[in-house]
């Protein structure tokens, strides 16, 4: 179910878009770019759960890493932010 | 120690914009009633975006993203599918490019639903919090 991997990757995606770094940030979203596009149209069950449950790890790896960059986050704005 | 240096410059903000000096008025701790009004009161009339102005700037967005030829986006043959040629991924990108072009958070079931350009200019025209 092509729609999995989709809802997955949206929440990916939303998980990459609020990290504090923007060099990282940008790093996230290209990389999950890349890595979903390998697996869109799978339709192997076993595959797919695979897909899912690494998906899953990654979101919450950012989640976390987000909390401690959020912790030592430099006092002025990056430059490479609007 | 920040908090109360924060609490400080923010009554700062609120006496001058109240144009009232020194701490008289915060230790009075009392607004006027015609000041009082005044800060509740907003003008909500240029806040609303038209349907041209949100149709113009969704065109923009999918102009630009990159899997998507230009010539081919006008209003009327749109659709994210059949017209562009994007796939599943693709189209969960437009919509996460609309959101962030509004600022809005559009919840997955409404994501799910905007599978052509028109659908996502009505959906965002009718959005109270779209910018």
């Amino acid at each position: 179910m092509s729609g999995q991997v989709a809802t997955l990757f949206r929440a990916y995606m939303r998980a990459a878009r609020k990290f504090p770094d923007a060099n990282v940030k940008d790093f996230l979203m290209r990389r999950g770019r890349e890595e979903f596009r390998k697996h869109v149209g799978e339709t192997d069950k076993a595959k797919l759960a695979k897909i899912v449950a690494e998906g899953e790890k990654s979101i919450a790896m950012i989640e976390r890493t987000s909390v401690v960059y959020g912790m030592y986050a430099p006092s002025h704005k990056s430059v490479l932010v609007k | 120690m920040a908090l109360r240096s924060l609490a400080g410059s923010i009554a700062k903000s609120v006496v001058q914009t109240m144009g009232v000096s020194g701490p008289s008025a915060l230790g009075a701790g009392r607004l006027r009633l015609g000041q009082a009004a005044l800060f509740g009161l907003r003008g909500y009339a240029d806040a609303a975006l038209t349907k041209d102005e949100v149709t113009a700037r969704v065109l923009e967005v999918v102009k630009n993203m990159e899997k998507v030829d230009p010539a081919k986006v006008n209003e009327e043959s749109c659709d994210f599918t059949k017209d562009l040629g994007l796939d599943s991924l693709d189209t969960v990108e437009v919509v996460m490019a609309f959101e962030e072009e509004f600022q809005l958070e559009i919840p997955d079931d409404e994501a799910d639903k905007i599978a052509s350009c028109q659908q996502a200019i009505e959906y965002i025209a009718q959005h109270p919090m779209a910018k």
